[in-house]
């Protein structure tokens, strides 16, 4: 670096660095560009701009070379991809092949990831439910993990400001366990989850079955327009990318937003190999990052850092990040780094029939899915002999029947008349798995990728309270469904591994106490201020909501945070 | 977060006995693509193959399989997407169907006439229990194989079971006197 000269060092200083591009660093990128900071994000994966490089989006089923399948080659040589449910003709180019990024699985985990501007969040199934005070409380009543050091009163205002600009479909419920947020119209339960609905209130009145709350653009208000984006056409296509903008992505919305600024520059294919740590100042400086086509090794510098590289990316960097202040890891005083990672439990699921309502089925395609049950266990107190609970998928349709059996004109005419088969329900759970010291994440001590960079070495397994809760699963639903009517139920444990749900969390958590946690209230490393790491990285407890939604309102309050400890000279 | 894939798929699988992939790809004026064959299909057994896609979608009042060139479709998805295993299955009940034709009819399925091939496949369809596994293996897979071609192909999706990119609209208590199968489009996605 020493025939570099003080422009060049200029040329690559700016007043905050965002690391990745996905969910989070999009919002950071917003966020921090909004209150005239000159930002760079870098992200490791190519440029992926709105529209332009969505190249399937406008394909017909039949325009695909295979029709949407994946070939048998690639699935053989992707076992850990194809798991992935977007792993299909249409969007597989957007999800990291098995070979490209390897991995060390101490247990089984499928690690799904989306390396490209935007990240996964081209992919994301757009669940979106605010966490409640029942989920920030959770640890602290329930005696696990550490004390959340916010309460749903702090984000409250930042879910709505999140909510506003993204654009979230969905009714005003009035649950506890699932707070209302700033909705467009909800999209609406067809006749069978309607009816389950209606059967629930009867036979379980604690129990709901609402609209899935979405990031779908029902009713686009005038800043969705000024995103250039406009009314959701129920494609329900969205991992190809949507040339409408009707769901919510960084590539559609923030990142878009953040250019017109003028104050955003995007760096593609950047790994960032450590977080620079200046031992005199005691304070981090900037990055050291690696162009992944030539290998090139390059500094930048700004006195703010987010890092937004996907849960467990940000996990490997920060314990990359070596200096002799912190030998383990970057503000890795407490030795919890990489530690307390805990999912969402995926594997079950529950099916059955239904002979009713026979005279109704569906017209175009619902892209928030269907209906969601919020959590009913132990919600208020503890009630079961398991910690926590699940929240549920709810979807109902009517397939078009094929007979088995039979050939020529008269089969021939059957599929071009099929007939409606009966109403078919499904609920998938999504369970809060409880963080441990035992779920851990670390550096691979010998193994390096094509970058040099250490290989992340995952530790994440199910417990004894997994399959308790699993078990309550099926009982409850198996219940729920006789008392509705619902006939040919079929309880289905996938055996899926940890990391399928691709709701990673933890490693970084948020904490009160720096002997026990990474970062603050406000997303500061307690040991290293200005950097704030905002992604599903800081999850101190995993909800039974989807996280994403939070981890936006969390970075959206973490750089308002950032900027005012700035204006204050704060030592950030 | 896989919540619309697990029910469509579900929705699917209900409908259909097995969930062989649909693979597909078609030139314009909506006939499969010249795919390769499979490395060990020969020309007469091309021939063979689409004389029974042609028996298990016939050309009636729409095209059959030879109109849209299901038999290519099928040795497509056979050789993209089909297990080496299930693969040599199907080859080598597509050798024996000739002799199958032989001990019913007296010739080979070729020659057979329009009527005696749908016979010969209605019976391996209904009465499998004197048929080879092979056989049977073959059959099962080129009917599911072909039904799925014709249902994926573009005449399919344009003019019978209307396919539509941009619905711009969800009913979810969508009325079934509303459907109306004796035209092509009843709105089901």
């Amino acid at each position: 670096m020493a025939n570099l000269n003080i422009d060049s060092v200029k040329e690559r200083t700016f007043d905050a660095i965002v690391i990745g591009s996905g969910m989070s660093g999009g919002w950071a990128a917003k966020e921090l560009t909004g209150k005239g900071l000159k930002t760079l994000v870098v992200e490791r994966g190519r440029q992926v701009e709105h529209n332009k490089d969505y190249p399937t989006t406008n394909l017909n089923p039949w325009e695909f070379p295979h029709g949407g399948k994946v070939p048998l080659a690639v699935r053989e040589a992707n076992p850990i991809a194809s798991r992935c449910y977007v792993f299909k003709e249409d969007a597989m180019h957007f999800v990291v092949k098995d070979a490209e990024h390897p991995y060390v699985q101490e247990k089984p985990f499928d690690w799904i990831r989306g390396y490209q501007v935007g990240g996964k969040s081209l992919l994301w199934a757009r669940q979106t439910q605010r966490w409640s005070k029942y989920d920030f409380e959770g640890p602290a009543r329930d005696g696990f993990a550490v004390d959340w050091p916010i309460r749903y009163d702090d984000l409250a205002p930042w879910y709505s400001y999140v909510e506003k600009f993204a654009g979230i479909s969905g009714n005003r419920d009035g649950l506890p366990a699932l707070p209302d947020g700033e909705f467009m119209p909800g999209f609406p339960l067809n006749a069978a989850e309607d009816y389950f609905r209606k059967e629930l209130k009867k036979s379980h009145p604690d129990r709901h079955v609402i609209s899935a709350r979405c990031a779908h653009l029902s009713q686009p208000q005038p800043i969705h327009y000024e995103q250039g984006r406009v009314q959701c056409q129920n494609r329900v296509l969205c991992q190809r990318g949507c040339p409408f903008g009707g769901y919510f992505s960084s590539n559609s919305s923030t990142l878009p937003w953040a250019m017109k600024t003028g104050h955003l520059t995007l760096k593609p294919d950047l790994v960032v190999q450590s977080i620079l740590f200046d031992e005199q100042k005691g304070r981090a400086t900037g990055i050291r990052v690696i162009d992944t086509h030539t290998k090139a090794v390059t500094e930048y510098y700004a006195p703010v850092l987010f890092v937004n590289a996907g849960a467990l990316n940000t996990n490997l960097l920060l314990l990359n990040s070596t200096s002799q202040r912190f030998p383990n890891g970057l503000g890795n005083d407490s030795g919890v780094l990489g530690k307390y990672v805990a999912f969402h439990n995926y594997s079950a699921h529950i099916s059955a029939e239904y002979e009713g309502l026979k005279e109704f089925t569906t017209d175009g395609r619902n892209p928030a899915g269907g209906g969601y049950l919020p959590r009913f266990r132990n919600v208020f107190k503890q009630e079961t002999d398991f910690l926590r609970g699940y929240a549920t998928s709810f979807g109902a349709s009517r397939g078009l029947v094929q007979p088995e059996h039979g050939l020529g004109a008269d089969f021939k005419q059957q599929l071009e008349r099929p007939a409606l088969g009966p109403w078919r329900v499904q609920s998938g759970m999504m369970g809060e798995t409880i963080p441990k010291a035992t779920n851990y994440v670390r550096l691979d001590p010998t193994r390096k990728d094509e970058w040099g960079m250490p290989l992340l070495s995952i530790s994440v397994g199910y417990d004894d309270n997994d399959a308790k809760m699993k078990q309550d699963f099926f009982e409850q639903f198996t219940d729920m469904y006789t008392k509705a009517g619902f006939v040919n139920i079929k309880a289905v444990d996938t055996g899926q591994a940890p990391g399928l749900d691709i709701h990673e969390m933890g490693g970084v958590r948020m904490g009160r106490d720096p002997k026990t946690s990474l970062l603050n209230q406000w997303n500061q490393l307690h040991a290293c201020p200005n950097v704030y790491v905002t992604d599903g990285a800081a999850m101190t407890s995993t909800s039974t909501q989807n996280p994403s939604l939070t981890y936006m309102a969390l970075t959206a309050r973490a750089v308002d945070h950032a900027v005012r400890a700035a204006k204050r000279g704060d030592a950030v | 977060m896989n919540r619309r894939l697990a029910v469509k798929n579900f929705a699917l699988l209900a409908a259909t006995a097995t969930l062989l992939p649909s693979c597909f790809s078609q030139s314009e004026d909506g006939k499969q693509a010249a795919a390769p064959p499979a490395a060990a299909v020969t020309a007469d057994q091309q021939q063979l193959l689409a004389e029974v896609c042609e028996t298990i979608i016939p050309k009636t009042d729409t095209p059959g399989a030879k109109d849209l060139g299901l038999h290519l479709y099928v040795l497509k998805m056979l050789k993209d997407c089909t297990p080496a295993k299930e693969q040599e299955l199907f080859m080598t009940g597509l050798k024996q169907l000739d002799g199958a034709a032989q001990k019913q009819h007296g010739q080979a399925f070729a020659a057979s006439t329009a009527a005696q091939r749908l016979a010969l496949l209605q019976r391996i369809d209904q009465q499998p229990d004197g048929f080879s596994p092979e056989l049977m293996g073959f059959y099962r897979m080129a009917r599911q194989l072909t039904a799925d071609g014709y249902k994926g192909s573009k005449y399919f999706m344009t003019k019978e079971v209307v396919y539509e990119l941009v619905p711009g609209r969800y009913n979810g208590y969508y009325p079934v006197s509303k459907v109306d199968l004796s035209v092509p489009h009843h709105g089901q996605s």
